[in-house]
């Protein structure tokens, strides 16, 4: 009997001492006799594998499948590549992987790339149980069909699970320009919440929602008929309105403004619950039961005729436009509507990513109740020529059409008419809802209306969601957020040294002058001298010292075994402290060194004094190492810190001074 | 400002009805606390003086009685005799409205049902009711005492303020392009992700939990089996509640058995399909008042607990501690008393009393679950004596969930020690905290956090000061000249006159009402410098409607009926703030400015009006307009 087993499945951070990407670590341990595997099995892995590549993977993403030497080795490769076409198949953009025999025979160490923590774990669950079944068959009478039909649906959920938890590309491009500033972000553990920046300079951000949004005004929005009293009061044009929360005064309502109305609830989102060009009170009494599913209070509002425009705005300036339809088909006495939806969303723009449904017209109760208006259903066959539609509004995210307009195709007072609604209800980021007959004439002249105020915009939309302009877009939505000028550096003290005393006078030396010092070590942590874990066992991680918004400067001891079990937890400090060489299970480890080397931006300060030390130092070149004798570090390190930091750290030498 | 038509004053049965006016008067002062503030009775002899008196004065003892501190009425035959015209005095507009309305609505009453005999308890009824009614009306639309104590704290800097028109709980300050706006006490600083984490409970006691902070052990559940299974995991007592919920609604703490934890699981999800299962922290609940990363003060809140006599019943002992005089400083705002709701008729059930009973002497009667203030829980305030261990975790759970003005809900049995030792735990961090129990609900220190909070929001250095100026003439040249000068393509000038407003080169549509008041342009954020040309008509009918403004210009006398009105300029010369330039051509208004003393004065010729104002401006507003004089001088 051959199997394997796999154990100490964890994930490596981004900076780990195997590869220079984040990924899923294991042991995988063949069981039983070599002889055991089968030239059939190897057949059988090599076809599921074929499989995966060729049906689920575009060709430029497809692994090349060597062979190899021996079927040990083919089986750990095939458990590696496995894994990472799995996570290719789901959308995920993966590549590395490594797998070495280490001092056992039959015992392999394996890494596999991963973009989130969760999908590489599944992955290699999955791997695992695949190769499992593969070789406890023998006689190869499992049929190969019956394997890829469960491969096709771990596929599939596989997607799905990594559709949860990736990133809509707006939040992408908003942490790539923290990234090209080396800025710290990460994910708030069990929550949709950003965090950026360490210690003091933490900021919050969630969705297109960033850090200095006021809640007062967004709040603000959420209130149409505020919001509507506000840009009227500033001279902005907005249709006449009312508020009413019953149908009666609905339909007085109505009839001092005069039908045609529309009818929204007075708040809501994306067109829930709206109905537009009511002629008549029988409209208007199932607008507002329609409207009354989502608040008790409905805004009537006079119908104005015009495209559907979305003005972005960010940090009071106008970045990007576009025009949004409804989506029409064209009958053609053959094709249902079913068929013609199909057709419409093969357009390449709805298909950016593979397996991306975001903007598919889809059986959605909406689309329905609009094809039934119509007198239609999924299943009719419009006649030649006519037209039906997929929704009342024109909403890109249930199906709709969109069109990018460029700045020069908005008439300037519309731009600036579009920037101050923005700031008169205070939003960094807004999307301004904008009809008009025709965009490059002011709404002056056109009778045009804001029609809504929206925080948290989606703007992937904008630009054709090509790349390089959403990175701007993310680049210039942090800025909005994060000011170009602004230092974002805290000062981060990574320590390799065999005893606490070096770093406890150097804590000492920071908390005299009045900061809030962070500290971490393996077995304690804390803040101001107030430990993390006061019970006694530490089991916090530099999260606790890093992302806490108290911390002025932090003082982190390297734990050489904890960073090959975990990866280095932290991406970026300020300067490090070499005093001694890191040592794993009694191995000197140098290659811890040359990681926290790749994470320091400022000053790395080796012990010269230590032949092993001062030999790794030489041997690396780096412009950020200075030489020191062991009774100087602290010195050494308090004055570059105090260059590093001037404005925090400038009375840290002074005060050494006094001592 | 209000104008009435008297009709029929002159038969013989206006004496009924000025008997029951005059009773009114009576019972309406009767009602005004303190007693000083009641109105002296100076009635006129004339009858149908007497008719208008009383009107006003029930007008201006209505409010006074929903807590509007006026006290100013005037009135006014107009020359037919039969209309008059009053000023009514009012602290807000909203009440001050609804006052007229109730005095009308009284007069009219007392027409039809008192000519001849007064039923006196009908109208003592009628007027209970139209109290109460003024009371409600008051508390929804004025600003709650918090939210007053950073508006005095604006106003104490000049900085201007007002209510968004139309709405009931946001605020606007700072004009033009300084603007900022508030919800209550929800600064515009405050950061929108920070607020909707502390609407997470889980969330927040995550992160609190990650940064070392004290917080009980919890779990997340949708199950009633969950909630048992993390219960046995962590042993009883444990607290269940909704996940997002406020005020303690569907919080049931001190669960002591699988039985009971049922019952508080089913009444947690009525409000939410998330429960939050917490192991119970025993101890007293305590709300940490953070400011801007500093801890200001603290209170502990308790069930309210009341003692039997044996004689009273539950109903009179509520009674009595619905007096204590911190229940009572919102006017009327029954939010501190102990009211008669279901839950605290559940809890007496339970403990088998109900509203009319009289408990035994010595018998103890909690009156809640939960210590909530506003479901009628007890405030005590702790002056010192909190561990400053535990000052300085609250001030790190605020900054961990990044809310400026933060209320930090701690559980514990002894605040003088530190909560590593009491095993103490953060409940709950809130947003928008109400602070007006703080400090025993003193004004002056209530006002002391509305400046700190203020603060935040407006650092004490920050320049507020918008150029605004206001031009009296009789024709807009001087204003649309001074306008041309100073605009550019970077500022933009915001200009009312009774004739047009226009911001920057936009002209605001007044037919369709926008633009129709001065307010457009000064609560306008887009423009950097406001014009107004101001107009006696306008003045004369709603009042200035604003309180500030920077510089002067006086060319002409204003007119009022074709007569010469001095006493607007006194108005302008009070809040102008910089200088006043005074046309020394014209006769009239040289004579003005020379009777009156005012440092802030200068004089100039007619047509050298205009260009002392900009040599001014850019001496008061540097930034803004460095160039402006240049500009001229080239032409």
């Amino acid at each position: 009997m051959i199997s394997i087993s796999v154990a100490s499945i964890r994930p490596l951070s981004r900076l780990n001492l195997i590869s220079s990407v984040p990924g899923t670590f294991c042991l995988m341990t063949l069981v039983g006799e070599r002889g055991e595997i089968t030239a059939e099995m190897m057949k059988k892995l090599h076809s599921v594998l074929h499989h995966l590549n060729s049906e689920n993977i575009p060709t430029e993403e497809q692994l090349v499948l060597q062979p190899q030497s021996n079927n040990d080795r083919a089986v750990a490769f095939y458990f590696c590549a496995v894994a990472i076409l799995i996570q290719k198949a789901a959308n995920s953009s993966v590549s590395t992987f490594k797998y070495e025999e280490n001092k056992k025979p039959g015992n392999w160490e394996v890494f596999v790339e991963h973009e989130h923590d969760t999908i590489g774990y599944l992955a290699a669950q999955f791997s695992c149980k695949l190769i499992r079944q593969i070789l406890a068959d023998p006689s190869g009478e499992m049929k190969l069909a019956e394997l890829i039909t469960s491969l096709e649906n771990q596929v599939a959920w596989l997607k799905q699970r990594y559709a949860g938890v990736t990133l809509p590309k707006e939040v992408r491009s908003i942490l790539k320009a923290a990234e090209k500033r080396h800025i710290p972000w990460r994910n708030v553990p069990k929550s949709s919440l950003f965090q950026y920046g360490y210690g003091r300079h933490l900021n919050f951000f969630r969705g297109t929602i960033l850090a200095n949004e006021r809640h007062s005004s967004v709040l603000l929005t959420n209130d149409k008929a505020l919001t509507n009293r506000l840009l009227h009061e500033a001279g902005l044009p907005i249709a006449q309105s009312g508020v009413a929360t019953t149908l009666k005064q609905a339909a007085i309502l109505a009839e001092k403004i005069g039908y045609p109305v529309v009818v929204k609830p007075l708040s809501g989102m994306r067109g829930n619950g709206v109905t537009l060009s009511i002629r008549d009170e029988n409209g208007l009494t199932s607008a507002i039961k329609k409207a009354g599913r989502y608040d008790h209070s409905a805004l009537i509002e006079k119908h104005t005729e015009g495209n559907d425009f979305r003005l972005t705005v960010f940090g009071g300036k106008l970045v990007g436009a576009i025009k949004r339809s409804v989506t029409i088909v064209e009958g053609d006495g053959q094709r249902n509507i079913l068929e013609l939806a199909e057709e419409v969303n093969r357009e390449p723009w709805r298909n950016k990513h593979v397996g991306d449904t975001k903007y598919h017209i889809k059986k959605i109760s909406v689309a329905t109740e609009c094809l039934e208006s119509q007198g239609h259903n999924w299943e009719s066959v419009p006649v030649v020529g006519e037209r039906v539609a997929f929704n009342f509004v024109p909403n890109v995210s249930e199906g709709g059409c969109y069109e990018t307009i460029w700045k020069e195709m908005i008439h300037r007072e519309n731009i600036k008419m579009a920037e101050r609604a923005a700031k008169t209800v205070g939003l960094q980021v807004a999307g301004i809802d904008f009809l008009t007959t025709d965009i490059l004439k002011p709404y002056w002249e056109t009778g045009a209306i804001i029609c809504e105020v929206n925080a948290q915009p989606a703007f992937e939309l904008v630009f054709e969601r090509d790349q390089e302009y959403l990175d701007e877009f993310g680049r210039i939505a942090f800025e909005t957020s994060c000011p170009p000028d602004v230092d974002m550096t805290l000062p981060v003290v990574s320590m390799v040294s065999d005893g606490k005393e070096l770093s406890g006078n150097i804590v000492t030396a920071l908390q005299k002058i009045g900061l809030v010092v962070g500290y971490w070590s393996q077995e304690f942590a804390s803040v101001d001298d107030v430990p993390i874990r006061p019970e006694g066992k530490n089991n916090s991680s530099v999260s606790s010292i890093l992302w806490n918004g108290s911390v002025e400067v932090a003082v982190l001891e390297v734990n050489a075994s904890r960073i090959q079990k975990k990866g280095l937890e932290y991406n970026i400090c300020s300067h490090l402290v070499v005093e001694n060489m890191p040592m794993i299970e009694g191995v000197k480890a140098p290659e811890v060194l040359d990681l926290l080397l790749s994470a320091v931006t400022h000053k790395v300060i080796v012990n010269k004094d230590n032949l092993k030390v001062f030999a790794w130092a030489n041997s690396v070149c780096s412009d950020k190492i200075s030489f020191t004798a062991k009774e100087n570090l602290e010195t050494e390190l308090l004055k570059e810190l105090s260059a590093g930091f001037p404005d925090l750290l400038s009375n840290v030498t002074g005060g050494l001074a006094d001592t | 400002m209000s104008r009435i038509k008297l009709e029929g004053t002159d038969g013989n049965d206006v004496e009924g009805p000025l008997r029951a006016m005059e009773h009114c008067f009576n019972l309406l002062n009767e009602r005004i606390f303190p007693e000083e503030m009641r109105t002296q009775l100076e009635a006129p002899k004339d009858a149908a003086k007497l008719i208008v008196y009383f009107y006003c004065t029930s007008i201006i003892q209505i409010q006074k009685i929903i807590g509007s501190p006026v006290s100013i009425f005037k009135y006014n035959a107009l020359r037919d005799g039969i209309h008059w015209d009053m000023f009514l005095e009012y602290e807000f507009e909203n009440p001050g409205r609804r006052a007229v309305a109730f005095a009308f609505g009284l007069i009219q009453h007392i027409t039809e049902n008192c000519v001849q005999s007064c039923n006196t308890e009908e109208l003592l009824e009628y007027l209970e009711k139209q109290i109460s009614k003024q009371k409600a009306g008051y508390v929804a639309s004025t600003p709650k005492l918090e939210v007053r104590s950073i508006l005095l704290a604006a106003e104490k800097r000049n900085i201007p303020w007002r209510q968004l028109p139309g709405s009931w709980q946001y605020y606007q300050y700072g004009y033009g392009k300084y603007q900022n706006i508030l919800c209550e006490t929800l600064i515009d600083v405050e950061g929108h992700n920070a607020v909707k984490i502390t609407d997470d409970k889980a969330l927040t006691s995550t992160m609190l939990s990650e940064m070392g902070l004290p917080v009980a052990r919890f779990s997340r559940v949708k199950t009633k089996e969950q909630a048992k299974e993390f219960s046995n995991k962590v042993g009883y007592p444990v607290v269940v509640k909704p996940l997002v919920g406020m005020q303690g609604t569907g919080v049931t703490p001190n669960i002591k058995n699988a039985l009971d934890l049922e019952v508080a699981y089913a009444h947690a999800s009525k409000y939410h399909s998330s429960v939050l299962i917490e192991k119970h922290t025993v101890g007293d609940d305590y709300r940490l008042l953070v400011f801007g990363g500093k801890f200001v003060g603290a209170i502990k809140r308790s069930i309210t607990i009341i003692e039997g006599d044996g004689k009273r019943s539950i109903s009179t002992i509520i009674e009595e501690i619905n007096s204590q005089p911190w229940r009572n400083r919102s006017f009327g705002n029954p939010k501190y008393q102990v009211r008669k709701i279901p839950a605290i008729e559940e809890c007496l059930k339970l403990q088998g009393y109900d509203w009319n009973s009289v408990p035994d002497a010595g018998s103890k009667i909690s009156l809640h679950v939960v210590p909530n203030i506003s479901q009628g829980g007890t405030v005590e305030t702790i002056w010192k004596d909190v561990h400053p261990a535990n000052i300085v975790m609250a001030e790190r759970a605020a900054k961990t969930v990044g809310v400026k003005l933060a209320g930090v809900d701690y559980i514990t049995d002894d605040i003088t020690k530190p909560y590593w030792e009491t095993g103490g735990t953060i409940c709950e961090v809130n947003a928008k905290p109400a602070y007006d129990l703080m400090f025993e609900g003193m004004d002056k220190y209530r006002n002391e956090l509305g400046k700190l909070a203020f603060e935040i929001s407006c650092p004490p250095n920050a320049n507020m000061s918008l150029p605004v100026i206001v031009v009296v003439s009789k024709n807009e040249k001087l204003g649309l000249e001074i306008k041309d000068a100073i605009k550019k393509d970077e500022l933009t000038v915001g200009y009312f006159s009774p004739n047009q407003t226009m911001i920057g080169e936009v002209v605001l549509d007044r037919a369709s009402g926008s633009g129709t008041n001065v307010g457009s342009v000064l609560w306008n954020s887009a423009v950097d410098a406001v014009i107004i040309h101001e107009s006696e008509k306008r003045i004369q009918r709603k009042g200035l409607e604003y309180n500030i403004f920077s510089h002067l210009v006086i060319e002409e006398m204003p007119l009022v009926n074709g007569r010469p009105e001095p006493k607007i300029l006194s108005v302008l010369l009070d809040i102008v703030t910089h200088t006043i330039l005074i046309n020394k051509d014209n006769m009239e208004v040289l004579k003005w400015a020379k009777s009156v003393s005012s440092n802030k004065i200068s004089f100039a010729k007619k047509e050298n009006l205009q260009m002392q104002l900009l040599k001014g401006l850019s001496t008061d507003f540097p930034e803004q307009f460095s160039n402006i004089t240049k500009k001229l001088v080239e032409v």
